[in-house]
């Protein structure tokens, strides 16, 4: 689970994202002269934050799990294990966050 | 002495046991052959007939594009020749030889005798030849498609390209995709549950990890294509508009489907290649890869990261600033995991001892080249640049930087290092070297300069063009290239076929390397391993390198065969641990003949011929039906599934058999399926320009609801039996599966009077042509639950299923499941949607 969940949190909020982003745009858009700080981008960055968060959240905790192991052979797959999902969840990270800053640069429905 | 010969004969004697069960059959039988190393073979060689003559289609267009306003092809040909150039070499070459690549190594590599739906493997082979021979076919008769390899509609639409042009297309890539998605299913599988004794995912080797990420990711990427091209004939041949906008639809959905498969797809491509270079590179530096887990790493986050690239090659059409910086900024974070196999690709040469084989030339000339396309890819991702390049020269040799460089050349360089593992015999080192080096030169001159002639402006797909725009030099030195490079690959093809004959007996273990495919015999017996070693360790021949020896003398386990079964281990797809002994099926002609049904019906429907069409589903439901059949829990008495004392029991007997994760994936692809139809529906009625809805619901609620009453109880009982199952507890099982397939029955009858009774015209409205088109997808799958369960039901009478043999019951409660799941979703998505929308 820990080598898909991170990254599948990540596309999943990037789809919600990108979906969100159509439909206001189609049914409420705020006007352009506004710029980038709108209530959508607002939100967006709001939800990246938190997807963020939870992600880094996650990897902490598979961290630590993976450093926790003793030398049996059982655990040391379940190291293996939960040291990449650490860092699944860490680049998921990375990649919602650096995305969701683009809601800092440009309004949303020029 | 003696003792010596007497372990030979011994040796001889039960091979000659294992070839009686596993052997492969010749003459006109050889079309019965289901062996994995056939298969793989088959689909590798055919995948190179299929290079070539796209390399011909090339050097037709570069010769004409050699000098300024030339005629030597007409613009109609030339559409066409580009056309089938770019789909030959993605869809007819790249994937199908790199699937079939896996195919051969995955079993040797992970310590199996065969992949674990063997019949499916075969499938996919027949169904991909014959989807390539109706699809080149069009080529031959001149009315092949000439709308680009990307099919964009409204130019693909039958006001735009009329005639059989683009149907040859639409439903020759169908049915080769086919092949592709079952090879996926495939692979995942056989990765995850088949690895020999102890191989941990720790342990296991980095071209499985690669393939494991590939052939998940043609199952998630691929069912947006199908569904695209399904919808584009629809709209072709039975006028239901998705694409037409004066009639709710919108061109650019199609964009959203194919680039939602078409950039997943250059990772499937590159993928498999970097698993090569994973591979040979610690093999020619003489010291294991470094960084293993970050490789692990990179390629879980490249398979998903890839996911979210598609829009990059739509950002001229008119997307928001904001969501074109979301995806550019994902395809410019993609380069962090390509970076980190990059780095440690280049750590394993620094810290090792590299010698410089034939294969290492290969990967050199990989590196150079896909570095030059990495960094042309990041100048793609930034927008304003895209948008000033979008559609010339400069894309096309960004394009061939990635595809050939990350491709083709690990591709030869695992050719050359595995043809001693085919043939038993070594290449040629003279004629490899010539090959290499016409091949490396000709490419960097037609390719390198291309990027100019893009900077100079030249628009791609243009048959000609003026003199005095400065375009003559460079296209001449660009075609002078592709004809160095023909060279270099003839050069190749020479050695190749040369070494047959007189290649120098390879012996064993030829360039000393360290995974499992180098203990099997070379060239390879059709059961790959006589006996099943143990695996606790990355690199087994290094560490045994006797391996070959004692697998062949019988030393390890699971080496009796006078059941006459053909098996393999079953085991935990974490930690390696046996669970059970997983029993394959034998040579049979079902693949054949069902692939053989299926490509009349895709001929049938070229030629718009109902009658014959409906023969051919006949036919198909007839040989496919009868193959499920006759593929499941196989045992009729208890006798024929004892076991050594000591091993663990047949799948058939357990509820985790490889037939339940087989379902598993198949249903992720079908709700990747699924879930792009709910995407065109949402997009379409937020973004299509000309959205035309009913003012009433056309579809009532009430019998819907009923139906998925029906539906969801049939379910429920299915599940219930299965549980009871377990609890070995199978009084009045017949009777149940009969209840459970006449709810489910009575659940299709009520869906289709709703349907029936509705006042949907398919013909008429977007919205109602995918109101349409989820609702056949809903019959389909209630009607083969229906159909799977009384089969169940039928089988119970036989013994096949049961207390002793409850194996296929696991394996159809998922399909009840997820039909009730894809219910409720479509009735959310067309039913309440829509009202709470209107309310609002």
């Amino acid at each position: 689970m820990q080598l898909a969940l991170g990254l599948t949190v990540w596309i999943v909020w990037f789809i919600v994202k990108y979906g969100a982003l159509a439909f206001f745009c189609e049914q409420v858009p705020p006007p352009i002269e506004q710029g980038a700080f709108t209530w959508i981008n607002t939100t967006l960055l709001i939800g990246s934050v938190a997807v963020t968060g939870l992600l880094l959240f996650w990897a902490n905790n598979c961290w630590r799990a993976a450093r926790s192991g003793n030398n049996g052979a059982d655990s040391e797959i379940n190291a293996f294990i939960a040291g990449l999902g650490a860092g699944v969840n860490l680049l998921g990270a990375v990649v919602t966050l650096s995305q969701g800053l683009m809601s800092l640069l440009l309004p949303p429905c020029l | 002495m003696n003792t010596n010969n007497e372990t030979r004969k011994a040796e001889a004697a039960l091979h000659d046991k294992f070839l009686k069960v596993w052997g492969n059959p010749r003459g006109w039988r050889a079309l019965t052959i289901v062996n994995h190393t056939t298969v793989g073979i088959r689909f590798m060689v055919t995948g190179g007939i299929f290079f070539l003559i796209g390399g011909l289609l090339a050097m037709l267009m570069r010769t004409q594009l050699a000098l300024p306003e030339q005629n030597i092809i007409e613009p109609k040909l030339y559409d066409q020749l580009f056309t089938m150039h770019g789909t030959v070499m993605m869809f007819l070459f790249a994937v199908p030889v790199l699937e079939g690549l896996a195919m051969y190594l995955i079993p040797k590599m992970i310590g199996a005798r065969d992949l674990v739906f063997p019949r499916l493997s075969a499938f996919g082979y027949w169904c991909y030849l014959f989807g390539s021979l109706i699809l080149m076919s069009s080529l031959v008769l001149g009315i092949a498609p000439a709308a680009g390899w990307f099919m964009y509609t409204p130019l693909t639409n039958d006001v735009y390209s009329p005639g059989p042009n683009v149907d040859f297309w639409l439903l020759g890539i169908t049915f080769i995709e086919i092949s592709a998605v079952s090879a996926g299913i495939e692979l995942t599988v056989s990765i995850l549950r088949t690895r020999t004794s102890g191989m941990t995912l720790l342990h296991m080797p980095l071209f499985c990890w690669y393939i494991l990420v590939m052939a998940l990711m043609i199952v998630f990427g691929f069912p947006p294509l199908i569904l695209g091209s399904i919808l584009l004939e629809l709209e072709r041949a039975a006028g239901m508009p998705f694409f037409d906008v004066a009639r709710g639809g919108d061109p650019i959905l199609w964009q959203h489907l194919f680039w939602l498969f078409g950039h997943p797809e250059v990772y499937i491509i590159f993928l498999p290649a970097a698993g090569i270079v994973s591979t040979l590179l610690p093999v020619f530096s003489r010291q294991p890869i470094v960084g293993y887990r970050w490789i692990v790493l990179a390629i879980i986050s490249t398979g998903f990261i890839s996911f979210g690239l598609w829009v990059h090659h739509m950002f001229t059409i008119g997307i928001p600033q904001l969501a074109q910086a979301f995806f550019s900024m994902a395809s410019m974070l993609v380069a962090i995991p390509t970076g980190i196999q990059l780095f440690a690709w280049l750590a394993t040469l620094w810290t090792g001892r590299p010698v410089y084989h034939v294969p290492m030339l290969w990967l050199v000339g990989f590196l150079f080249i896909f570095m030059i396309g990495g960094l042309t890819g990041v100048m793609l991702a930034l927008v304003p640049f895209n948008w000033q390049v979008h559609d010339t020269h400069f894309v096309v040799a960004h394009l061939h930087y990635v595809m050939v460089g990350g491709m083709l050349f690990p591709l030869l360089a695992g050719l050359y290092y595995w043809l001693p593992h085919f043939s038993g015999r070594m290449p040629s080192d003279k004629l490899a070297r010539w090959g290499f080096w016409l091949t490396f030169i000709g490419f960097n001159t037609t390719f390198l300069v291309m990027h100019l002639t893009g900077l100079l402006g030249m628009p791609r797909r243009v048959y000609t063009y003026p003199a005095g725009l400065g375009w003559e030099l460079p296209n001449s030195i660009s075609s002078m290239g592709g004809f160095i490079m023909a060279m270099g690959i003839a050069m190749v093809l020479l050695d190749i076929v040369l070494h047959f004959r007189f290649g120098r007996p390879a012996g064993a273990n030829p360039w000393q390397a360290d995974t499992l495919e180098w203990a099997t015999d070379t060239p390879p017996q059709p059961y790959n391993f006589i006996s099943l070693p143990d695996c606790s360790t990355r690199h087994p021949m290094w560490d045994s390198p006797d391996l070959q020896t004692t697998i062949a003398e019988g030393h390890h386990r699971l080496s009796e065969i006078d059941h006459g079964r053909r098996e393999t281990w079953g085991s935990d797809p974490v930690s390696g641990a046996i669970r059970e002994i997983i029993h394959l099926p034998g040579n049979s002609w079902l693949p054949f003949f069902s692939a053989l049904a299926l490509s009349g019906l895709c001929i049938s429907l070229l030629i718009r011929n109902n009658n014959l069409a409906l023969i051919a589903v006949s036919v198909s439901l007839v040989l496919l039906l009868s193959w499920s059949w006759k593929n499941g829990a196989f045992l009729e008495t208890d006798s024929d599934s004892a076991v050594k004392p000591g091993y663990p029991q047949l799948h058939s007997r357990t509820f985790n058999g490889p037939g339940l994760w087989g379902m598993i994936v198949t249903l992720l692809a079908d709700g990747a399926l699924f879930l792009s139809i709910l995407f065109g529906w949402l997009y379409l009625r937020v973004v299509a320009p000309h959205w035309q809805e009913p003012a009433t619901a056309p579809l009532a609620w009430q019998p819907l609801l009923i139906s998925g009453g029906l539906l969801t109880i049939s379910t429920f009982w299915n599940h219930s039996i299965v549980r009871r199952l377990r609890a070995d507890r199978d009084n009045h099982l017949q009777g149940q599966l009969w209840g459970i397939a006449a709810i489910g029955l009575a659940h299709c009858c009520v869906l289709i009077w709703a349907w029936s009774s509705s006042s949907l015209v398919a013909t008429q409205t977007a919205h109602d042509a995918v109101i349409a088109v989820i609702l056949m997808y809903q019959l389909f799958h209630s009607g083969l639950a229906v159909i799977m369960t009384a089969l169940q039901a039928m089988r119970v009478a036989y013994g096949y299923v049961g207390k002793a043999a409850p194996y296929e019951t696991a394996v159809v409660k998922p399909w009840w499941l997820y039909t009730t799941a894809v219910f409720w979703l479509a009735f959310i998505a067309i039913i309440l949607l829509p009202i709470a929308w209107r309310s609002a």
